[in-house]
Order: C-alpha cells, then sequence, then structure tokens
C-alpha cells in the first residue's frame, strides 16, 4: 500500500516517526529521557486508537522514567510538529482564530468576491510576505538544493491559463486525486474561485459519487420487474441521470452533495468500540472492587459501487487492517499472513473477512447483508443511518439503527427457518470514514 | 508534381510547411481548410496563426506531425477521458518548463488540438499532485492572500468534499 489513511496516519507518522524528530535539543537530553518520550508517544497512539488499557500501561511506563515527561515531550516535539504543519500549510496555519468572525463569513459571497481576484507573487518589500520568504528559504534548504531562490520573480505563467483550463484541470484532480484538488484549492483566492467556486467541479463530483451508488428504491423496482422485460432506466424510482435531480436542491449541485447523502468507497468505515467487562473475584479476596477488563475491537466496512461490500470484525489495529481490506483480498484473511497459500491452518476468526451486500436508500439508510458470516445458519442484518461528523465533515458517519440475524433453512423440516435474533447496539459505536489513498472504486 | 501543402505562419512570419493530414490535427485549421477549399486542396494554402510564437508553433506542429497517423478517440465517456493516464512520449514532448508548457496548452486551445490541451492539463495536475498548499505556492510562486478567518471559512465548507 502506498497511501496511509488521512485520519489516522497523520496521528501514526507523527508518533512513531524517530528519525526526523531529532532536533538539536535532542542532544541535551540523555537516553533515559529519550525513552521516556518514545513510550509517551506510545501512549498518545494507543489513545487515539481508543485502546486506554494499553494508552495507560505505556503512560506509567513513560512517567516512571521521568516524572516530567509530558513537560519534556511539549518541550521537545510540538514546536516541531507545530512547524511542520506550518511548512506545508502556511501563514494562516495554527493562528488564533476569532470563532465569531468566521461563523458570520457566508463562504458562498466570499468566492463570489474572489471572481476577478489575480495571484500574486511575493513581494521582498512587503514585510508580511517576508515570512513566507524565509520560510521558503528555509523550506528550501533542506529539501531541494538545486531549487535557488530569487529574489523578484512574476507568478508562474501557468497561473495565467484561462479559467476554463484550470476548471479542466481541476476536475482531472477532482477524478484522480481529490485531496490535491482540495489542496491547490486553498492556496490562495483566485484558486479557490477555481476550485470551489464553480458548479463545474461541483457537478463533476455529484456525478462521481451519485452515479455509484446502489439505491435501495432502485433494487426493489428491478427485484420487481416481470421477468424476461426490458429494463427502463428511465422509469427508476430514483433516476440515473442527475440533472433530474437537481431540481429538488435548489438547482444547486454543492446544495446536493452537502444535503444528499451518500456511500464514499475511496477509504473505508471504522468504528472502535471500547468498553469495560467487570471480572469475578477471586475466592476469599477482600477487595472491595471487581476486576475490570477493558475490551478495545474495531469494526472495519468498505464498500464497493457494485453493490458489494467487505466486513471485518477484529481487535487488530487500522494499519494492520487496511492493506488487506478488499474484495480481491480471497483468502479472507487480514492480518496479511497469507505467504503460505499451501498453508491449510484455518484463518483466525479475528482475522476474517467477510463479504456481504449493500444498499442505500435516498434518506441515508444503509442496509448491509450478510449471508456467509461467522455463524453457518445466519443471515446477518446491519442497518445504518449516514450522519455528518460534527457538522463539517458531512456524511463521514455511519450510525447504528439495527443489528439482527434471520436463521437460515438448516435442514428439510427446519421449523426455525425464518426467525429474528435482535443484537444489542449497547458497545456499539458510530463508524467513522477514514480516506486511503490507495483504495480505487474496485481495487 | 508534389502534393499542396499547408503553410502555418507564426505570428513572428516564420513559415512552416505541413501535410494537410498534420494541420488537420487542429480542428480550427481543418475547417478552415475545408470550408475555403471545398473541392479539395489544390495549391498550398496560407494558414496565419496570429497569436502563436514560431518556437511554439514548431513545437505544437512536431506533435501533429508526431500523432499524424494517431487515432483519437471520440468517447464520450468524459471521465474515463480525464482519469486515463498520458501516453509516454506525449510526457516526454511536454517536459518543459513552465513557459513553455502554458505557451503550448495556449496554442492548443487556440488551435482546437484536444488530445494536446488534455495532456497538457494533465501535466499540470502532475505537478500539482501530493504537494502541500505551502509547496503548491512556491511552485506557482503564489502568495497566500486569505486571512486567517477567511481561510479557516473556506476550509471549513469545502475540506468535507475531498472524501468520497
Amino acid at each position: 500500500m502506498s497511501g496511509g489513511t488521512s485520519i489516522l496516519g497523520s496521528h501514526i507518522s507523527s508518533s512513531t516517526d524517530h528519525a526526523s524528530t531529532s532536533t538539536d535539543n535532542d542532544s541535551t537530553i540523555s537516553e533515559n529521557d529519550h525513552e521516556a518520550i518514545a513510550f509517551f508517544e506510545k501512549a498518545i497512539e494507543k489513545e487515539s486508537h481508543g485502546s486506554m488499557s494499553d494508552a495507560v500501561e505505556y503512560y506509567r511506563k513513560a512517567f516512571r522514567l521521568n516524572d516530567r515527561v509530558d513537560v519534556l515531550y511539549r518541550q521537545m516535539k510540538v514546536p516541531h510538529a507545530a512547524n511542520k504543519l506550518k511548512q506545508e500549510g502556511g501563514k494562516n496555519t495554527l493562528k488564533k482564530l476569532d470563532e465569531d468572525v468566521i461563523r458570520k463569513i457566508n463562504v458562498d459571497d466570499l468566492l463570489e468576491s474572489f471572481r476577478n481576484e489575480e495571484a500574486h507573487a511575493p513581494d521582498p518589500n512587503n514585510p508580511e510576505h517576508h515570512d513566507d520568504l524565509l520560510t521558503i528559504k528555509f523550506a528550501n534548504l533542506g529539501v531541494d538544493n538545486e531549487e535557488k531562490f530569487a529574489d523578484v520573480k512574476p507568478v508562474s505563467p501557468l497561473t495565467h491559463l484561462p479559467n476554463d483550463i484550470w476548471i479542466h484541470i481541476l476536475e482531472v484532480l477532482l477524478i484522480s486525486s481529490p485531496e490535491s484538488w482540495f489542496k491547490f484549492s486553498i492556496t490562495c483566492k483566485k484558486h479557490a474561485y477555481l476550485g470551489f467556486g464553480s458548479s463545474d467541479i461541483w457537478r463533476q463530483l455529484a456525478y462521481l459519487v451519485y452515479a455509484n451508488q446502489v439505491y435501495e428504491e432502485n433494487k426493489l423496482f428491478l427485484d420487481n420487474m416481470p421477468l424476461g422485460q426490458n429494463i427502463d432506466y428511465d422509469a427508476l424510482p430514483i433516476p440515473r441521470d442527475q440533472l433530474k435531480i437537481l431540481p429538488q436542491f435548489k438547482d444547486s449541485w454543492k446544495y446536493m452533495l452537502n444535503h444528499r447523502p451518500f456511500v464514499k468507497f475511496l477509504g473505508c468505515y471504522i468504528s472502535v468500540v471500547n468498553y469495560y467487562s467487570e471480572g469475578g473475584k477471586a475466592e476469599f479476596s477482600n477487595s472491595m472492587a471487581n476486576p475490570v477488563r477493558t475490551i478495545t475491537y474495531y469494526r472495519y466496512i468498505r464498500f464497493y459501487p457494485d453493490g458489494t461490500c467487505v466486513k471485518v470484525l477484529s481487535s487488530l489495529e487500522p494499519n494492520r487492517v487496511i492493506p488487506h481490506l478488499s474484495k480481491e483480498n480471497s483468502s479472507g484473511n487480514i492480518s496479511g499472513a497469507v505467504a503460505d497459500p499451501s498453508s491449510q491452518a484455518p484463518v483466525k476468526e479475528d482475522h476474517r473477512m467477510y463479504r456481504g451486500t449493500w444498499t442505500v436508500s435516498s434518506n441515508g439508510e444503509v442496509s448491509i447483508e450478510i449471508k456467509n458470516g461467522s455463524v453457518p445458519y445466519y443471515n446477518f442484518h446491519y442497518n445504518f443511518q449516514i450522519k455528518s461528523l460534527g457538522g463539517v465533515f458531512k456524511h463521514n458517519k455511519l450510525a447504528w439503527s439495527r443489528s439482527y440475524a434471520i436463521r437460515k433453512k438448516t435442514s428439510e423440516d427446519d421449523d426455525r427457518e425464518g426467525e429474528e435474533t435482535e443484537f444489542s447496539l449497547r458497545n456499539e459505536k458510530p463508524f467513522k470514514f477514514s480516506r486511503v489513498r490507495s483504495y480505487k472504486l474496485d481495487n | 508534381m508534389s502534393n499542396p501543402k499547408v503553410i502555418v505562419i507564426s505570428s513572428d512570419d516564420e513559415k512552416f510547411p505541413v501535410d494537410p493530414k498534420v494541420a488537420e490535427k487542429s480542428l480550427l485549421m481543418k475547417n478552415m481548410i475545408n470550408d475555403l477549399n471545398p473541392d479539395g486542396l489544390q495549391e498550398d494554402f496560407e494558414i496565419p496563426t496570429p497569436n502563436v510564437r514560431a518556437n511554439v508553433l514548431a513545437k505544437v506542429l512536431e506533435w501533429c506531425e508526431h500523432h499524424k497517423n494517431t487515432i483519437f478517440p471520440d468517447d464520450d465517456d468524459e471521465d474515463a477521458k480525464k482519469s486515463a493516464p498520458v501516453e509516454e512520449w506525449d510526457k516526454n514532448f511536454l517536459k518543459v518548463d513552465q513557459e513553455m508548457l502554458y505557451e503550448i496548452m495556449l496554442a492548443a486551445n487556440y488551435l482546437n488540438i484536444r488530445p494536446l490541451l488534455d495532456a497538457g492539463c494533465k501535466m499540470v495536475a502532475e505537478m500539482i499532485k501530493g504537494k502541500s498548499p505551502e509547496e503548491l505556492r512556491r511552485i506557482f510562486n503564489i502568495v497566500n492572500d486569505f486571512s486567517p478567518e477567511e481561510e479557516a471559512a473556506i476550509r471549513r465548507e469545502n475540506e468535507w468534499a475531498e472524501d468520497r
């Protein structure tokens, strides 16, 4: 796998990347403190995954080595991480912001006001740009020795390409590297107008997204078609031609994307489940409390536009599962331990991947069915509602609505066939979407 | 007698005689040739390109010459076209500085040579892919002209859409 996950990946890489974190300060601290910081980082990583008992264990180790490890960590690592962020994001990164001002901004109007904006080259006489220049010089030193910074130079001629050509370039990016579309469009006002302000871009995105959904309403319609009849695609309850749906969304593609739920394919949905399980006391124990242990496991779901999906329930962490979570993984084993295909050893349940089918309804209810799941005589059904995370990350969350199983026919005179078993959702947590760069629509 | 040529004239008055087949890679030139010579070319035919300089025109015609026998699929699937990788020869051909790439793309746009323009767009997309905003500002030599609040508001409203 070439890419990591966008959400989890950033955590993992920033905390395990020891080689790049060596600064001048490093030489002044002892081996012991290094080790303490390493444990501290491991603890942060565990905590971010929700593995609380592991996290506590590592925090304990870190503090045992140095009881001021938290202060040390902040001194050593945070400025470095902040610098790195600033080098990637630019001058506005990590600035204190007035939340009221942000909330009052009407982004559509703002983008429209950029219509005639030109891109500007850094001006060495402008102290505000100066800061940029210094970072540029600084960044160039380490990254690429060939790049020499000239004092005054105009913006790239490519910036002057006509807008319709730029829209075309951005559409190419939208298809092949959506995060690059965003990163380019956030560079300056002119580019924001091109990337976020034009309905061509949102139309393209709407087609990429909605044309790949497998709608429950359409499936019902097709299932109920008399055999042998030609399919009249114009009669589908949810038309394939997105233009026919546009009027329901104020004739705005952007509005449609914001308000019409969809299932995402270029990543997977992960649910981290953490709960406490109370054990029994040992015989003759004087302890007042029962021993408690925390249980952490992960649920993974990845959807495909062909109506199939794969599902894993495992204690393995995302970076171990994500590379193997694919319908092309014929072994059904997500631990990656498949080097020896001749091995007859059965796959551990904790490493097993199951295949299923899915649909989404127009109001965002996702239904998954797994016919060959962990219990041979059950057909598993999972129902979710697509929601937004924190109001900002649209359609990024799958909230549980139901989990049940229907008994299959197991013998000729099986009178239990069709029995429904409801599973408790008490310990379940919603799924969050994580983008995975290596995932394509069908790999 | 040799076959009649199309003589493409650059903005700085340099003349480039080419086979009609080569010139016809440009839809603009193809239409001019056909409209003004309804019975086919009988003699050399001059086409001025008042906004394409000689060094750029030479490049563009080199591309047309190389692709004179290429049949570009006129397919309706725009998405497939946009996601197809750039052909190796085109990729090497377009490994030029930003100024030249810009001029070639403008010329391809003006002369209506869609496959060349598409390849140019993909080359620019390749330049952008995988870079941070700050790296991109460096590549295009532009400054971040947002106020911190503007940037935050725009981010908040649009960034989610990169996940799909």
